[in-house]
């Protein structure tokens, strides 16, 4: 059964129909928190908080945007409420630059490596997430949602609620403001 | 499009964006195309941003293990019930229903055994000698005789009035 017909059975009462959404959708949802939060033990509690939020939602959809959208941008919207108020994007931060620091000083160095090849795929990763923990909340969402996620502009235009254009603008400041994050890392500077 | 080696170029950010997401018209990304090969600016910028694209789209974060009851829980807190799907609204209607069954025989029971004669109100004489005395000034003693009256008493004695 496709989306819209799922949402209108739920508005008529059928659970089984958003039963059926839940499952459709709960492991996108849960890793657009998980890349928002980094945090594993907030994941279930967040990702179930947007889907009873979306239920008590329903009644306000509007047919002209998708579904998986509009679950996104309730999922997008509901963490970075969650972050804001527990001002976890700071603390994370500074475990991110902790954890890199303590890296270094167990003389792990990106600069060493010779080859792309040297670094292992968990150094990267680990990089990678170090990178992500530094930058704004605004560009972390807009990467997340594009890179991992693998969103369209007009998709993430409507997540987010910004223009297509402003897409392309915030897309843009977001891998600067990465590439000189991430730069310094792999040349040996941090 | 003239050869660019200053540190700023003109171009618009957006179309670097489009170009390498490909998301922009065929004519406009050529176009982009041709103008990084003579800008070192934009080629500089459109290398480092597709490397860090790749670096994050092979970096993925691993799929989130949810919990199995994960779905029955948002479904509790949704309806209010433990919910497990069709056969867990059929087993809440089948109980709806052997609730009302045993409500309704329970009903049926009682009125087959209360006695007719059983006072289901009792009244004292001087609430009802007053309306009793209203009616053509008739007094009934075969009624005020008594201590106590039913309810019974009282509709037989207005039905006698009129």
């Amino acid at each position: 059964m496709d989306d819209f017909s799922l949402v209108r059975k739920c508005i008529e009462g059928d659970a089984d129909a958003y039963r059926h959404i839940v499952d459709r959708y709960k492991d996108r949802i849960a890793r657009v928190v998980y890349s928002m939060t980094e945090s594993r033990s907030e994941v279930e509690d967040l990702t179930q908080e947007v889907f009873i939020k979306a239920y008590r939602s329903l009644p306000r959809f509007k047919f002209d945007s998708s579904l998986h959208t509009w679950l996104y941008r309730i999922a997008v919207n509901h963490t970075i409420d969650h972050l804001r108020k527990k001002k976890l994007a700071k603390f994370f931060s500074l475990d991110g630059l902790d954890e890199w620091l303590l890296g270094r000083m167990r003389g792990t160095s990106y600069a060493d490596k010779k080859t792309p090849e040297d670094i292992n795929r968990s150094e990267v990763k680990e990089l990678v997430d170090w990178g992500l923990s530094k930058l704004s909340q605004e560009a972390k969402t807009i990467l997340v949602l594009r890179e991992y996620e693998g969103m369209g502009y007009e998709e993430i235009a409507d997540v987010l609620e910004i223009s297509v254009p402003a897409v392309k603008s915030r897309l843009f400041r977001a891998r600067e403001e990465l590439k000189k994050i991430l730069m310094p890392a792999l040349r040996g500077e941090i | 499009m003239k050869k660019n080696n200053k540190t700023q170029c003109p171009v618009k950010e957006d179309l670097i964006a489009s170009l390498i997401d490909n998301e922009g018209n065929a004519e406009q990304n050529e176009t982009m195309q041709k103008h990084v090969q003579t800008c070192t600016v934009c080629s500089s910028l459109v290398y480092s941003f597709s490397n860090t694209s790749e670096l994050l789209k092979n970096n993925r974060p691993e799929p989130v293990h949810l919990s199995p009851s994960f779905t029955a829980e948002v479904m509790d807190e949704v309806y209010g019930v433990e919910y497990k799907g069709l056969l867990d609204d059929i087993i809440i209607l089948s109980r709806k229903v052997v609730t009302a069954g045993i409500m309704l025989v329970v009903i049926l029971l009682a009125f087959m055994f209360i006695p007719e004669d059983a006072a289901i109100d009792v009244i004292t004489m001087d609430e009802v000698l007053p309306v009793n005395n209203d009616v053509d000034g008739r007094i009934f003693e075969d009624v005020i005789e008594k201590e106590e009256i039913t309810y019974d008493d009282v509709v037989s004695l207005t039905f006698t009035q009129r």
